[in-house]
């Protein structure tokens, strides 16, 4: 080892402290960076897998290939993987429990095709001879129809078409046709094929080809590569060796190459999107774009850290490096043995903060995957768990070396322009001028001399501080903005899921056809625990002033006087509903169905948000009517601008607070009026066509699992506009967890980055100290007792610390006037700050400012005066 | 009068084999108002024993005894009051706070103490020290002389009964030491203050009332040159 690297570690070992606290901010720095790089990847290999569990580990399939054009595909430099599938289509399940579950659905799969298409064995095992099978579980969950392992079925296999002749592709759900008589039958048939015998061997999880609106129970086979004749077809599902984009010609040239066109081949989309493969690519880029911005942040405020480490260095060893220079040391010299520094700081933090970094993100993943997965709706076996890839390490290897040589660099080109002289002068003591030190006469006299002293250090070290200030700065600008985001949105999402009875609601617009029948497809899904089909109008009814509540009073105004026009929605409810809904509020249903008199129950309860003088939102419940059982109003079905509207009858037969499912709590300015749907198809009978259009129908539902509720729902109503489905529950958990989980993130971003910055602070400070060893001891010497140096250290830490927040304050209250105004408006709140967020802010500034100082001083408190003065501060 | 009393005082640095005693068995008295030099080579021991009276350093083993006090049997707060009030020190390297102009450094036992100085004798001490027109001056805008000069007034701004000087000339040419030296002299006849000062020149040494020598960490002799 050369003079310069051994003079530069035992420069290291010398400040074993602030060597310390440096390598600390590396480590933190490099498991920062690890972490989101990690956090990064497991992310993306999280959307991956959950892709090859609902679509299966393949790239593109090309079908139906020949059997003696196999070879030119499986082993085509462009393949990497390649099972064989067999398609054989649809057999009738005779005794079919559920109306759009009819068939079976068979394929067969080469032995390594069952996992590759992700087949996930229930019960028994997996065919293994030609003649076995194994089947979905949904055939007994869905159809009823109870298999044993080791039962014959005996199937016609065929293709599915229309009655008139038309092919029905794989995967639609039954067709339905409606006869003269308004009754739906079947309107379609199966073309058979083939006959053939299997034996079930096992059951399986639903496969990834059955949907759960196919018409077929799935269903896998055994297929044997060796037993193909000639004149055999199969589908080959492969994986590319080299993934990125060009796989979307070298795939389609290939199935040319295999004497199939383009049109046969068709890609795993699902799947090729997650890594990043597809022809415009926003997800991606997105993640991308955020991990950089945070990586960014990460560098910003570590090379605050470390630079100043190596800026104290650097000043510290002025006179070693002067000296060295004055026996003849080079420029290149002195810089290095800055890099050098560097070098060494970086060996032993990079790998540790790596280490620290992946352990770090495993247990937050493993803590915050129940989370995340409520709002990102994946398969139910694929959870969030840490991924370590070489690119990832490497990439944070290099980013942190990058940090700690931007770092570097300014203190090390200051290094190699150290002159001899600089090693004889004190160039700091020699610029200071009286002015430089001047204070008011009054910090004397009021707070003393030793405020006096304190506050002339201050002053005199002003650049030296200045960057230390700017990292307190930092990170209560940070702290702050983040607290007052976090209170704000926790304002916001108290109001936004209030009073939804339903789990998830299904609506449609007016030009849907066959509604009946989507109703009763979903009631009939397996998860739906309770329904109520609901259709409902708004319009309008004339009260009188004793008619209306106070409070409906307090919001509306008469339209003339003593009269007032309110809202009402006329709702009808299915009927096994309406009964159990009649019986909850004490009423006869049965009174209810007499179109003559028609008669409904009145849902008097109103529920508002309001604001007073600017204070904050209050929540307003109570009566909107003053309607008693058997009175009876006017009820005006809206009608664009005509006001002269033709008005119904209509008595209220109870009055309540209770709701049926799907119906929310109004406003002040209206009520809800629950009928029958027999009622309600006499009123709305005469409607005009506007009026028609208006009426609104939707299913509602309740379940235990609405993610799998509504990743059925979303399959079973694929490609239906007039189709809408709202899941209420996984909205509410999802912003709740959302919010926790941008908690976790963000705190923890913003705890970490805190702690580089006190790592700065302590830095600064203590070395501040360091270097003022001797005029402490001068102090000491002339009669400071231990309690005005106290006094001393904790006006300087105040002063210190009351710098940071001269500067974070305003700029914090500021940010925190932006969000304010930038979500007015979502929702209008007066202006507030989050006090006890910054009074604790003010605190912790305050408190690890003078923490620090102690610490240092610790020792200097106990040290002997004469040492303290021989020191020459080489 | 005895104003000075040290009593078998030791100083060890290190232990067993590599100790080294830098003061060994040290015992002597110094009356009020006498002026003591200490004469002895490089690491002898003596500025250890200066600072040891002092109060800045503690001895192995041994008292002292300033006006009748042992002085470290005294706590922290105590002693560095002592310091503060009874003894002025004044060192080779002038040690003078940076931040403080000269006037504040020199008053600065008494800024210590939040006690005001008296104008006037301020000023004359300052007129002394040949320092007048400096008073508004920080030590780095100041020469070697002027700064020893501000450290001299420090130690002598309370009027200590005891003056300790650890070779104030030594980092001066001979005029300012003499200049130094003459103005200790002044407020030694002056105040009747004791004086204890350290010195590598014989001239120096021969205008005290009587010279230690030390060697070792030991009294090698102890003559008394004028009365």
């Amino acid at each position: 080892m050369n003079v310069m690297k051994s003079f530069t570690l035992k420069s290291l070992r010398r400040n074993k402290k602030r060597t310390v606290v440096t390598i600390i901010g590396v480590i933190i720095s490099a498991a920062m960076i690890t972490a989101v790089a990690g956090f990064f990847t497991s992310f993306l290999n999280l959307l991956q897998r959950d892709a090859i569990e609902s679509s299966g580990n393949w790239h593109a399939v090309i079908k139906d290939v020949n059997a003696e054009d196999f070879d030119t595909v499986i082993y085509d430099t462009a393949v990497d993987q390649a099972v064989l599938g067999k398609d054989l289509g649809y057999s009738v399940l005779r005794t079919s429990e559920n109306k759009y579950k009819q068939y079976i659905y068979l394929r067969q799969y080469t032995k390594s095709g069952f996992d590759r298409m992700s087949v996930r064995l229930v019960s028994g095992r997996l065919p293994t001879a030609l003649n076995e099978v194994a089947i979905s579980e949904s055939i007994g969950k869905s159809a009823g129809i109870k298999y044993r392992i080791g039962d014959t079925l005996d199937l016609e296999l065929g293709r599915r078409e229309t009655l008139d002749g038309r092919v029905i592709a794989d995967n639609q759900s039954l067709y339905y046709e409606m006869d003269d008589n308004g009754n739906q039958t079947i309107g379609e048939r199966i073309v058979t094929e083939s006959t053939r015998s299997f034996i079930v061997v096992g059951v399986i999880a639903r496969p990834t080809f059955e949907y759960s609106w196919s018409a077929g129970c799935g269903a896998v086979g055994y297929l044997d590569e060796t037993a193909f004749s000639p004149y055999d077809a199969a589908d080959i599902y492969l994986t590319a060796s080299k993934l990125d984009r060009s796989i979307f010609n070298t795939i389609p040239a290939l199935a040319e190459k295999a004497g199939k066109t383009a049109d046969d081949v068709e890609f795993n989309t699902n799947l090729l999107r997650d890594y990043g493969v597809v022809e415009n690519d926003n997800l991606h880029e997105f993640l991308t774009g955020f991990a950089l911005v945070l990586i960014v942040i990460i560098i910003i405020a570590s090379v605050s850290l470390i630079y100043n480490a190596f800026a104290i260095s650097v000043a510290e060893r002025s006179k070693q490096l002067g000296l060295l220079s004055s026996v003849g040391a080079t420029r290149r010299q002195k810089r290095n043995s800055v890099f050098f520094e560097g070098f060494f700081i970086g060996v032993i933090g990079i790998p540790l903060g790596i280490l620290a970094g992946y352990g770090g993100m495993a247990v937050t993943l493993a803590a915050i995957a129940p989370l995340l997965k409520s709002v990102i709706n994946t398969s139910s076996d694929v959870t969030l768990t840490l991924v370590v890839t070489p690119l990832s390490i490497v990439a944070a290897v290099v980013l942190s070396a990058l940090t700690i040589f931007i770092s570097a660099y300014i203190p090390a080109r200051r290094a190699s322009r150290i002159t001899p002289i600089d090693a004889i002068r004190q160039t700091e003591e020699v610029r200071l001028t009286r002015k430089a030190v001047k204070t008011s006469r009054l910090t004397r006299k009021v707070f003393g001399f030793e405020a006096d002293v304190a506050l002339k250090n201050l002053k005199r070290s002003r650049k030296k501080y200045r960057a230390t200030v700017f990292s307190l700065v930092v990170s209560l600008v940070l702290f702050l903005t983040v607290s007052t985001y976090a209170s704000m949105a926790g304002t916001l999402s108290g109001a936004t899921y209030d009073g939804y009875n339903y789990d998830i609601g299904v609506t449609y617009s007016n030009n849907m056809m066959d509604r009946a029948d989507m109703n009763d497809r979903i009631a009939a899904l397996d998860l739906v625990e309770s329904h109520t089909e609901t259709a409902n109008v708004s319009g309008t009814v004339r009260l009188e002033a004793k008619q209306v509540s106070e409070y409906t009073r307090r919001f509306q105004q008469p339209i003339q006087d003593g009269l007032y026009d309110l809202g009402m929605t006329l709702a009808s409810v299915d009927d096994d509903t309406f009964i159990s809904y009649a019986q909850t509020v004490g009423a006869d249903a049965e009174e209810f169905y007499d179109i003559e008199e028609p008669r409904g129950i009145l849902i008097n309860h109103a529920q508002d948000y309001y604001t007073e003088d600017g204070k904050y939102l209050k929540k307003l419940s109570g009566d909107v009517l003053n309607l008693r059982e058997g009175d009876t109003l006017a009820f005006a079905a809206a009608d664009g601008d005509d006001a002269s509207a033709k008005t119904t009858e209509l008595a209220v037969g109870a009055v309540t607070y209770e709701r049926p499912m799907g119906t929310l709590i109004q406003s002040f300015y209206a009520s809800t009026l629950v009928v029958t749907e027999a009622v309600f198809n006499a009123v709305t009978n005469d409607f005009t066509e506007d009026q028609t259009r208006s009426i609104q129908h939707a299913i509602y539902l309740s379940t235990g699992d609405d993610q799998r509720l509504e990743r059925q729902l979303g399959e079973l109503t694929q490609g239906t506009e007039e189709i809408s489905i709202h899941n209420i529950r996984s909205a509410a958990r999802a912003e709740r967890n959302i919010s926790v989980f941008l908690g976790v993130f963000v705190y923890g971003f913003i705890i970490l980055i805190s702690v580089i910055c006190i790592a700065n602070i302590f830095n600064t400070v203590s070395t501040n100290i360091a270097l003022r060893r001797k005029e402490f001891a001068m102090l000491r010497s002339v009669g400071m007792t231990p309690k005005s140096f106290n006094r001393m250290i904790r006006f300087e830490s105040i002063f210190y610390g009351l710098k940071g927040l001269l500067y974070g304050l305003p700029i914090s209250v500021a940010i925190a006037f932006l969000l304010h105004n930038m979500q007015q408006s979502v929702l209008s709140t007066p202006f507030t700050l989050a006090w006890h967020s910054y009074a604790f802010a003010i605190l912790m500034i305050l408190v690890i400012v003078f923490a620090t100082m102690l610490y240092a001083t610790k020792t200097i408190k106990k040290e002997n005066i004469i040492n303290a003065l021989k020191e020459d501060g080489f | 009068m005895e104003l000075l009393r040290v009593e078998n005082l030791c100083k060890t640095y290190g232990s067993g084999e590599t100790a080294v005693h830098a003061l060994d068995n040290v015992s002597f008295s110094v009356g009020k108002g006498e002026f003591v030099a200490v004469v002895g080579s490089s690491g002898s021991g003596k500025s250890t024993l200066l600072h040891i009276i002092g109060g800045v350093d503690c001895p192995t083993s041994g008292r002292v005894f300033v006006d009748g006090t042992n002085i470290y049997t005294l706590n922290e707060s105590k002693l560095a009051i002592f310091r503060r009030r009874q003894v002025g020190l004044i060192y080779q390297f002038y040690n003078l706070i940076p931040v403080l102009d000269v006037e504040e450094n020199i008053t600065l036992p008494l800024l210590l103490d939040a006690r005001c100085p008296d104008k006037a004798q301020l000023d004359e001490l300052l007129g002394m020290l040949g320092l007048t027109d400096r008073r508004k001056h920080l030590p780095n805008q100041l020469s070697g002389g002027q700064q020893q000069r501000v450290s001299i007034g420090r130690a002598l701004i309370n009027s200590p009964a005891l003056m300790l000087a650890d070779e104030p000339t030594g980092n001066l040419d001979s005029k300012s030491s003499a200049d130094i030296i003459s103005l200790l002299r002044a407020f030694n006849k002056k105040f009747h203050q004791t004086l204890i000062l350290i010195t590598h020149d014989h001239d120096i040494a021969l205008q005290a009332d009587r010279i230690i020598g030390i060697e070792d960490g030991r009294i090698m002799k102890d003559e008394v040159i004028r009365r």
